[in-house]
C-alpha cells in the first residue's frame, strides 16, 4: 500500500507539466488496489464485494461479448460469466487481473459459442443477417454490425470506446493491454470503419 | 489524427464531431445494469485445486518426476519378470542322448586294428558334445523345455499380474503428463491478450 502511495507521488511529482496524465495514472494505481482489495475480500468469504465487482466489470464483459456475438444471447451471458468468476475466483493467481481474467473467460465463452453454433451462427453470418434486414434494424444495431467486420482486436477496443464510453485509459487498465496497443487499435479501428462508413452514405 | 487523437483515445483536446455522433447512436446500445443472482450456493471451490498454486515449472517438474518414476517402475517389473523366468526350472525333461560307445584309449584293441584307427576314435564326438552342453542347459534353464503345466500356468500368471501392474502404473504416468500439460497450456492467458494488436 505504501508503495503504491509512493508511486502516485512520483507521478504527481514528476508529471507536473501534464496533470491529467498523472491524474489518470494514479486513477488506474488505485483501480487496481480497489480491485485487488475487493478479490481478497471475496475470497475471504464477503459474496457483497463480488457484487462491486460486477457493477466495475460488466460493461468490460458487456463490450467484449458485444463485438463478437449476436445482441440477444449478450445479456444473459454476461451473467453466466460472473457466476463463473464467481464460482471459479480461487483459481486466479494475480488478484491485480481480475479484469484481464474475466475479459478472457469472456473472450473464450464467444469462441465457444460460434464453436458450438458454427452450423447456424457465426460472426460473418450474424453480420450478414444483420444486413439482409437492414431495414428493420436500427441505426445503432446498423453500425454495430459494421464494426462487426473489422478485425478482432479493433472491434474489441472500438465497442469499449463508442458503445460502453470507456476511454483509452481505461480500456487498458481493465483489459490488461498496453495502453500502446489500445491506441494503435483505437486509431486503426477507427481508420477503418470510418472508411467502411464512407460507402454507406446518409448512415451518418 | 492528432486533433481528433486526443479525443479518441480519452475524450480531451476538441471533440471531433463525427465520433461524438458515433458515441450518441451507439451509446443506445450500452450495458444496461442489470442485478446479478448469486444463487446461495454456487458451489464455490473454497478448497484450491492440487495444483492451483504451481507454477508452470513446477507442473513440468512434476511432469518429469512421474515419468522417471514410470520408467522405474517399468524397467523394476521387466527385470523382476525376466529374473523369474530366468530361475532353473525344478523338472527338466532330460534329452536323450544316446550314449556314445568310448572309443577312447580304453578300448581293446585287436590285433588286427592299425594305429591309423584309434587316432580317428579319439578325436570325433566326445569333444562336440561338451560344447554342446552348457548352451543345452542354458536352454532347459529359461523353460523351453518345461513340461510341467501347472508350473507354466503359475508363470504365465505372474507374468500377466506384473504386465498389468506395469501397465496401470505407465496409464498413470500418462494421465499425469496430459493433465500437467494441460495446466501449462493453461497458465499463461496473458500472451493472447498482450498480442492481441498484432491480431488484425
Amino acid at each position: 500500500m505504501y508503495e503504491l502511495e509512493a508511486t502516485a507521488d512520483a507521478l504527481l511529482m514528476t508529471a507536473q507539466a501534464q496533470p491529467s496524465i498523472a491524474k489518470r495514472s494514479v486513477e488506474s494505481i488505485t483501480e487496481a488496489a480497489t480491485e485487488a482489495a475487493l478479490v481478497t475480500a471475496v475470497l475471504a468469504g464477503d459474496r457483497d464485494m463480488f457484487g462491486r465487482l460486477y457493477q466495475l466489470y460488466a460493461p468490460l464483459v458487456h463490450g467484449v461479448l458485444l463485438a463478437r456475438l449476436p445482441r440477444s444471447e449478450v445479456e444473459d451471458m454476461v451473467q453466466d460469466i460472473f457466476l463463473h468468476a464467481y464460482r471459479k475466483l480461487n483459481t486466479l493467481r494475480d488478484a491485480h487481473a481480475f479484469g484481464p481474467w474475466i475479459a478472457m473467460i469472456a473472450r473464450n465463452r464467444a469462441m465457444d459459442f460460434h464453436r458450438r453454433s458454427r452450423d447456424t451462427v457465426s460472426v460473418d453470418e450474424c453480420t450478414a443477417d444483420l444486413r439482409s434486414v437492414e431495414s428493420s434494424m436500427t441505426k445503432a444495431e446498423e453500425i454495430l454490425a459494421i464494426i462487426c467486420t473489422l478485425p478482432d482486436a479493433y472491434r474489441e477496443t472500438l465497442v469499449l470506446r463508442l458503445v460502453e464510453g470507456m476511454t483509452g485509459p481505461e480500456i487498458a487498465a481493465r483489459t490488461g493491454l498496453t495502453p500502446t496497443s489500445v491506441r494503435v487499435n483505437l486509431h486503426r479501428g477507427m481508420k477503418l470503419l470510418r472508411a467502411k462508413l464512407g460507402f454507406k452514405e446518409g448512415l451518418l | 489524427m492528432n486533433i481528433d487523437g486526443d479525443y479518441l483515445w480519452d475524450k480531451t483536446g476538441e471533440p471531433d464531431a463525427e465520433i461524438q455522433e458515433l458515441e450518441e447512436i451507439l451509446g443506445t446500445l450500452r450495458y444496461q445494469p442489470r442485478p446479478l443472482e448469486i444463487p446461495t450456493d454456487p458451489h464455490t471451490d473454497s478448497r484450491p485445486g492440487f495444483f492451483s498454486g504451481s507454477t508452470p515449472r513446477t507442473l513440468a517438474g512434476l511432469a518429469i518426476a512421474a515419468t522417471l518414476a514410470a520408467i522405474l517402475v517399468g524397467v523394476g517389473l521387466w527385470l523382476g519378470l525376466q529374473r523369474s523366468q530366468q530361475r532353473p526350472a525344478p523338472e527338466v525333461v532330460k534329452t536323450q542322448n544316446p550314449p556314445v560307445p568310448n572309443s577312447g584309449p580304453k578300448s581293446v584293441q585287436t590285433p588286427d586294428e592299425s594305429p591309423k584307427s584309434t587316432l580317428a576314435g579319439t578325436t570325433s564326438p566326445p569333444a562336440q558334445k561338451q560344447t554342446d552342453e552348457p548352451r543345452r542347459a542354458r536352454h532347459e534353464t529359461r523353460g523351453w523345455f518345461v513340461k510341467n503345466p501347472e508350473l507354466a500356468a503359475k508363470q504365465r500368471r505372474e507374468a500377466e499380474a506384473a504386465k498389468d501392474q506395469l501397465m496401470l502404473a505407465l496409464r498413470l504416468a500418462s494421465a499425469k503428463l496430459n493433465f500437467a500439460q494441460r495446466k501449462t497450456q493453461n497458465t499463461n492467458p496473458r500472451d493472447p491478450v498482450h498480442n492481441q494488436h498484432k491480431i488484425g
